[in-house]
């Protein structure tokens, strides 16, 4: 069945239950708004979704019964309990038409205009009661149902359970390990906590969906009401990839469904108008999602019409929701936000699609139920913005792990701008008034001492060494000071008590590797309860003429002695194994993790027991490195001296006045890829201008996945920069000027596409 | 209130008080917590109840007392509004059965604001705290 369908069928069986209840009392208080309003919303949503699933009938009925229950609501209309008994008769027959919709995936031919006439009766005078609102029976069976509905509290106690196995397993992992166990035991366990590796991946998985389920079902809604109201749209989703917590996207799915609608139906324009109005004929409908700090923000943008907050206002003041003087004093955004006040709608006429001012006070209702917000933000004849964020709970976020004093926090890896050195070169800390400030490479930005502010025990003010650059999803810069960056770790963020949420300072509750609960700073909690404002620190020195490439990188000693670095993107986690999880076999050292084998890179003797290890992954791939210990995460200039041969080290870097050698992620995977450096077609680079080869071409193939041969080398293909040079296999031949010489098969040798691409085709055919 | 109820008996500050049991979801021993900065003096800390975290509160400190802590200690465990809570006593003693009847006597404002009654144990009245309202702390009571 389509899974627009399926999802119709059951988002309307579970309203149905929903308002089972109100139901039953609206019967015997016709008055009670608010029971009013759910049946209502119950009948608009209805309507809504059959008129872009195309399901005339349901279409027809729920129609019918907003219009009454419209009617009702704007006090035009008594409510009888004639009435009352003719919209129950319609909201049964929703229900049973959506069962046999399930059953036979089509809805049957059939006439509700005995049901839709009981309406027409009780307008024209009091009748008995309606006999005709009395229902055929529909012989159906419901079908079971093909996939299940779980409760998410189940998939909780599920994690949790399987949490606790883990735990227990590492606690056998210490057990077994001292009472030295035959080969059976240690096999049955390796197998246990297999198992449990999978499980756990499993059920975190069940939990976390890519929010590009939700946006699938857009653009077909879109090009339906499109072709329903004659308006062209174009639709744009980005940030499908961002991952939310399943129980979240179920919350967001009716308000984004709603924001949509109104958007297409009252913001975007017709094509004649459009072009009146000197648009393009088609709209555009930009709908996208990106995580800031603890929120996911989805914002929906359309270039239509915009919202006119006046005619809002009068709209309120003609429905007797708000005075003119209360009016005369809002300001435009207050106005604004009229729009999500029931009752309240710009719509000059009702439409099959929305207008009822019904749509955007659920919308709010929803989101604000699951602690989110919305906003909206218009200019007249511009377009309209509207921005639904939600919390993040439950959700996987990545973060940094620090320690102030004794106390260790997470901070959300999205509101680090970058990590310094305290006693950096070009970091200079100083004070402006009785405030503390930071200049880092000449740009100001308030310094905010983190262990004298949280009042951590342990934390000596003025004894930190690293300095973090935070940003809060409101755009407050600054720095906080803390003692030390411990790790970078995947954190399930749960949401703390009230009490520790009214502090303000924390978003939540974690519990890292170790088993030792974790506080997730509020970065723009912080800074609000700290006095730094949103823009402090841009205006006093802009950003560099030209900005440099900057990158992070983790500084390490490695077990040679030798300071080296990696990319910090490529590290996972840092973590101390026992030597006992270490073994050599075929030549190669391997690390046993987590029911893992991972591939170990050493380059010097094993230092005792416990290693310390870092995690490396490619995104596909893990590994590990064993380093004699880490020193810190730097962010650096992009300008490495890249390495005269192909190895283990891609180059060197200058941090403060030391070399430091970057490790080669590229080479380490390949190389322990069992492939060993042979997967990676050889360059040989020939031609007068050795300099440029070495300089320029050679990073540039390093960087698109080449080697680079050595004098014995057979190399999969030649290249030559400038001159003559001849090869027995294939030949790339570049030159100097940007136009190409008649006779001459030749690519300029800043085409970096072309160059690329006839590099790639010459070694299509003769990779070994 | 005919019916017998299950109380968990405690001390608090010296004084030998009851909670319904039926709120109490385990009985832990607490050995180490995290700390929480700038926090309500009564909310003290967060302990991984296994792979849960819960909010560690000092019942002592709720009522007003002086803290007196001394790890590892005695903590019982409630749920409220879908939180998790430890509520940190001085001793958890036993369970009884009894029969939960209004308080009479003449309380300090700290004190009135967690008595929900009281009940007959060994011809003794002892008070009837909630957990609620020692997870609320002070704070409510200003506001």
């Amino acid at each position: 069945m389509d899974e627009l369908l399926a999802d119709f069928i059951a988002e309307t069986r579970e309203m149905l239950d929903a308002i089972a209840g109100a139901l039953v009392r609206w019967e015997s208080a016709p008055e009670d708004r608010a029971l009013l309003d759910a049946i209502f919303r119950f009948v608009h949503t209805v309507k809504g979704s059959s008129g872009f699933l195309d399901l005339p009938r349901l279409g027809h009925l729920s129609h019918a019964a907003e219009d009454a229950l419209a009617a009702v609501r704007d006090g035009t209309r008594a409510c009888t309990p004639a009435m009352v008994s003719a919209v129950l008769g319609i909201v049964d027959r929703i229900g049973q038409l959506t069962d046999v919709l399930e059953a036979e995936g089509r809805l049957p031919d059939g006439d509700d205009e005995a049901l839709i006439a009981a309406f027409t009766l009780t307008e024209v005078a009091e009748p008995a009661p309606v006999e005709t609102a009395e229902i055929e029976p529909l012989d159906i069976v419901r079908s079971p149902a093909r996939s299940m509905r779980l409760p998410v509290d189940l998939l909780d106690r599920m994690m949790a359970g399987v949490s606790d196995v883990v735990l227990a397993r590492n606690e056998l992992a210490r057990a077994l390990r001292d009472a030295e166990v035959g080969a059976d035991a240690r096999l049955a366990f390796e197998r246990l906590t297999l198992c449990v590796a999978d499980i756990r991946d499993a059920i975190t998985r069940t939990r976390m969906t890519r929010i590009d389920g939700l946006f699938a079902a857009l653009p077909r809604m879109v090009r339906d009401l499109g072709h329903t109201l004659g308006r062209q749209v174009r639709l744009e989703t980005d940030g499908g990839d961002v991952e939310l917590d399943r129980e979240m996207i179920e919350m967001i799915r009716d308000p984004l469904t709603h924001i949509v609608r109104n958007s297409v139906d009252h913001g975007i324009e017709s094509p004649q108008e459009r072009v009146a109005a000197g648009k393009p004929a088609t709209g555009r409908l930009t709908i996208s999602a990106r995580q800031a700090g603890n929120q996911i923000l989805i914002d929906a943008v359309d270039d239509g019409r915009g919202i006119d907050a006046d005619r809002l206002a009068n709209k309120a003041i003609a429905a007797g929701v708000l005075t003119p003087e209360q009016v005369q004093s809002m300001s435009w955004a207050r106005k604004l936000d009229l729009m999500f006040m029931p009752g309240v709608s710009t719509a000059k006429a009702v439409t099959a699609i929305s207008g009822r001012g019904v749509g955007m006070d659920v919308v709010r209702a929803n989101v604000e139920r699951i602690g989110g917000t919305v906003e909206v933000e218009s200019r007249p004849g511009r377009g309209v913005r509207l921005t639904m964020r939600v919390p993040l709970t439950l959700t996987i976020i990545p973060a940094l792990t620090i320690a102030c004093g004794r106390h260790h926090f997470a901070v959300p890896r999205s509101g680090i701008d970058e990590i310094v050195r305290a006693n950096g070169v070009s970091v200079r800390v100083g004070r402006l008034g009785d405030g503390a400030i930071v200049e880092i490479r000449g740009r100001t930005l308030p310094l905010l001492d983190l262990g004298a502010f949280l009042e951590c025990e342990g934390a000596r003010a003025g004894d930190a060494k690293v300095l973090v650059v935070l940003r809060g999803s409101g755009g407050e810069r600054f720095v906080a000071a803390v003692d030390a960056v411990l790790d970078h770790e995947e954190l399930v963020v749960k949401p703390a008590a009230p009490a520790i949420m009214a502090t303000g300072l924390f978003a939540g509750t974690t519990l890292p590797d170790d088993s030792r609960p974790m506080l997730l700073l509020d970065i723009g909690g912080i800074a609000a309860a700290a006095g730094i404002e949103a823009g402090i620190g841009e205006s006093v020195a802009e950003e560099e003429a030209a900005p440099e490439r900057r990158m992070s990188i983790l500084l390490f000693r490695d077990l040679d002695g030798r300071e080296r670095a990696v990319h910090l993107g490529l590290v996972e986690h840092i973590h101390d194994v026992s030597a006992d999880d270490i073994a050599e076999s075929g030549g190669r050292l391997r690390l046993a993790q987590d029911g893992q084998l991972l591939q170990l890179q050493a380059f010097g003797p094993l230092p005792g027991a416990t290693v310390r290890v870092l995690l490396l992954s490619d995104g596909t791939t893990r590994m590990a490195y064993a380093v004699a210990g880490v020193a810190d995460v730097v962010e650096v200039a992009d300008d490495l001296s890249p390495s005269a041969v192909p190895g283990p080290v891609a180059g060197v870097l200058l941090h403060e006045g030391r070399q430091v050698e970057l490790v080669d992620a590229h080479w380490l995977f390949a190389d322990l890829a069992g492939a060993g450096a042979r997967a990676a077609p050889l360059c040989r680079l020939s031609g007068v201008d050795d300099a440029w080869s070495a300089m320029v071409l050679a990073p540039l193939l390093i960087a698109a996945g080449y080697r680079i041969a050595g004098a014995g080398d057979d190399a999969d293909v030649t290249i030559v920069a400038g001159g003559e040079g001849e090869a027995d296999g294939p030949l790339v031949r570049l030159r100097d000027e940007a136009t190409p010489q008649a006779g001459e098969a030749s690519i300029w040798r800043y085409d970096r596409a072309g160059l690329l691409d006839a590099v790639r085709m010459a070694t299509a055919g003769g990779v070994r | 209130m005919n019916d017998e109820a299950l109380f968990l008996l405690v001390t608090i500050a010296g004084r030998t008080v009851a909670t319904p049991a039926a709120e109490v979801r385990a009985v832990i021993e607490i050995e180490e917590i995290t700390p929480i900065p700038r926090v309500a003096p009564h909310v003290v800390g967060l302990y991984a109840l296994r792979s849960r975290v819960v909010t560690v509160v000092d019942a002592r400190v709720s009522l007003g007392e002086a803290a007196e802590r001394r790890f590892p200690a005695p903590g019982v465990v409630v749920r409220i509004e879908g939180h998790g809570y430890a509520l940190l006593f001085d001793e958890v003693i036993d369970v009884v059965t009894a029969r939960a009847a209004p308080s009479v006597a003449v309380l300090g404002a700290d004190w009135a604001r967690v008595v929900t009654g009281r009940i007959t144990v060994e011809e003794q009245p002892v008070l009837v705290v909630s957990p609620a309202a020692l997870v609320a702390g002070r704070e409510r009571l200003a506001a």
